[in-house]
């Protein structure tokens, strides 16, 4: 399993340098979106208290194929009014001001508890099955899109700061 | 000084044994890549049946919560889809609770069929797709009612029981929201590499499985697979779950065993001779003029032509024993065929006159249908509730 993975780890090298040498337009291919995800809407969804809309999380990993960092800032959907990044720091849900820096021939994980898409002023409930379009937006003008399955998600409290009542 | 080549010597020493404990195991099981095996999930067909059986398989059935309807089941089969064609390539989930579990997939399968009480609770009969809604009650069963029916069901297979226990966990916790779990029944055949290119044995130590059609030829897909309407490419699937009865037949005679099924234990020659790829001789007759393959045994009374096979792929199940000691164990017959018609004909006959159920309890009897595979994109089903 090892080998095999070092393998692959190869191969994708090899391949990532191949595009950030062949490809003028750098920033269309250099971002790639794997296993996107949604949460699901439930009791712990949170809401904005002044719209009643709730807000969600959206899961994936973002790989950057070039030789320059670029910055994840924000993006749209038509499920959701705004849509921002996010990262959990003790517990609470910050939005990232600077937004997130995808290294160069890098990726990043947004994960459960970490990092995340803030999909906000939602238009719906997003239920389990529901498929969702989102566009990310990056630092050099490049957008990207993912289409991701919304599904349940169990976790704690804590990706939204919120306190866990005994 | 000298300690220093005590101490290295001592080293020295110890790897040595290492090295020849190494030596002198006496298991070698370290030179598969089994582990890292997939069988592709998408195709014209759903894996997991028309392949030799896995070590191990689960099989569960769910029933659809309260307030279901067309549109959830689809939103259901979507989610299922795509877990199901992340884990079978051995990626864990994003949401994945015990990711490294999804690693080491070892040609695990996940396959899904439907029952007609679900069409029935989303209020579309109509889109049942076959004749049948049931297999019928046989005076044999001794039904418990445990393993009789289910809204979906989904079979998961694989050589590695704790990647088959991981994809059952992550399929069942993300159904959650649209379904809950009805029975579930767990198998098992050889391990992988034991007895290869053969068909195992079940637990009354008959080879379970002979005058299958091979895998891969025109014969297994005019059995198996559906050829037009809304199941085209998909199948009917039979689980009938049967006890053994171990305590008589432990006492049996092989003579006895062997005419109970019309074939040798030692290698599944029909008792008319020849070896297990000779067709049986029913006109042939031992040396007492009696017909060589008695007229009750199991495998003339299964015995069909005239192109009325049917796809067999029995799994040994282990219950373990009971407080007054008899063994819980036995088969959970399954079979696909593309015209339940002919399943329904054998199992009739059988019911009637098979040797073998003196020894064989039929406890559970189910009956769903198996959508047609998919193309990335797709969902499993979409095919049946979209048609």
């Amino acid at each position: 399993m090892k080998k095999l993975l070092s393998l692959v780890a190869v191969l994708g090298l090899s391949i990532a340098g191949l595009t950030a040498c062949s490809n003028t337009d750098k920033a269309e291919a250099a971002i790639s979106i794997s296993e996107p995800v949604v949460r699901a809407i439930d009791d712990i969804s949170p809401k904005n208290e002044a719209s009643g809309k709730y807000m969600t999380g959206s899961f994936m990993t973002i790989a950057n194929s070039s030789d320059e960092d670029i910055t994840l800032t924000g993006g749209s959907s038509d499920v959701a009014g705004v849509i921002e990044i996010h990262e959990v720091i003790d517990g609470s849900m910050l939005p990232m001001a600077e937004g997130l820096v995808i290294p160069a021939n890098g990726d990043v994980k947004l994960r459960m508890g970490g990092y995340h898409v803030m999909l906000m002023e939602l238009n719906s409930e997003l239920k389990a099955g529901d498929e969702v379009t989102v566009t990310l937006k990056f630092s050099d003008g490049s957008t990207a899109d993912y289409t991701a399955p919304v599904k349940t998600i169990a976790m704690d409290d804590e990706v939204y700061g919120v306190e866990m009542t005994p | 000084m000298k300690k220093t080549s005590a101490i290295v010597l001592a080293i020295l020493v110890g790897v040595l044994a290492l090295v020849a404990n190494q030596i002198a195991a006496p298991w070698n099981n370290s030179e598969s890549d089994l582990g890292s095996r997939t069988v592709p999930f998408y195709g014209a067909h759903q894996s997991g049946i028309e392949m030799q059986r896995q070590a191990n398989v689960t099989l569960i059935a769910l029933n659809l919560i309260e307030g279901s309807d067309i549109e959830s089941v689809g939103r259901m089969m979507r989610v299922w889809t795509s877990d199901a064609a992340l884990l079978t390539q051995g990626k864990p989930l994003l949401t994945d609770s015990q990711a490294e579990m999804a690693e080491n997939p070892a040609n695990l399968t996940i396959t899904f069929g439907f029952g007609y009480s679900l069409f029935e609770k989303i209020g579309k009969p109509e889109l049942w797709p076959i004749a049948e809604t049931a297999i019928p009650a046989y005076k044999i069963d001794k039904l418990e009612g445990r393993w009789d029916s289910g809204d979906v069901l989904i079979q998961v297979s694989g050589d590695d029981p704790n990647s088959v226990f991981h994809a059952v966990h992550e399929l069942v916790r993300d159904g959650a929201p649209f379904a809950t779990l009805a029975w579930q029944q767990r198998g098992f055949v050889n391990a992988a590499g034991v007895n290869e290119g053969e068909d195992s044995r079940n637990l009354l130590g008959q080879i379970d499985g002979t005058a299958n059609a091979k895998v891969g030829t025109p014969e297994f897909a005019e059995r198996t697979w559906v050829q037009d309407g809304s199941l085209a490419n998909g199948t009917t699937m039979v689980i009938r779950r049967t006890r053994m009865n171990f305590g008589t037949w432990d006492k049996l005679s092989t003579t006895k065993k062997d005419a109970a099924l019309g074939r040798t234990l030692a290698d599944g020659a029909p008792l008319s001779g020849g070896d297990i790829n000779t067709p049986m001789d029913f006109g042939a007759q031992n040396h007492e003029g009696e017909p060589a393959i008695p007229d009750n045994a199991h495998a003339k009374l299964a015995f069909t032509d005239n192109n009325q096979g049917i796809t067999r792929r029995g799994w040994n199940y282990d219950d373990g024993y009971s407080v007054d000691g008899t063994h819980d164990a036995g088969l959970i017959f399954t079979a696909f065929q593309s015209d339940l018609e002919r399943y329904l004909k054998i199992q009739a006959i059988l019911a009637e006159m098979d040797a073998l159920n003196i020894w064989t309890t039929p406890v559970g009897s189910a009956l769903f249908v198996i959508p047609a595979g998919v193309t990335e994109g797709e969902w499993v089903g979409q095919s049946l509730l979209e048609p």
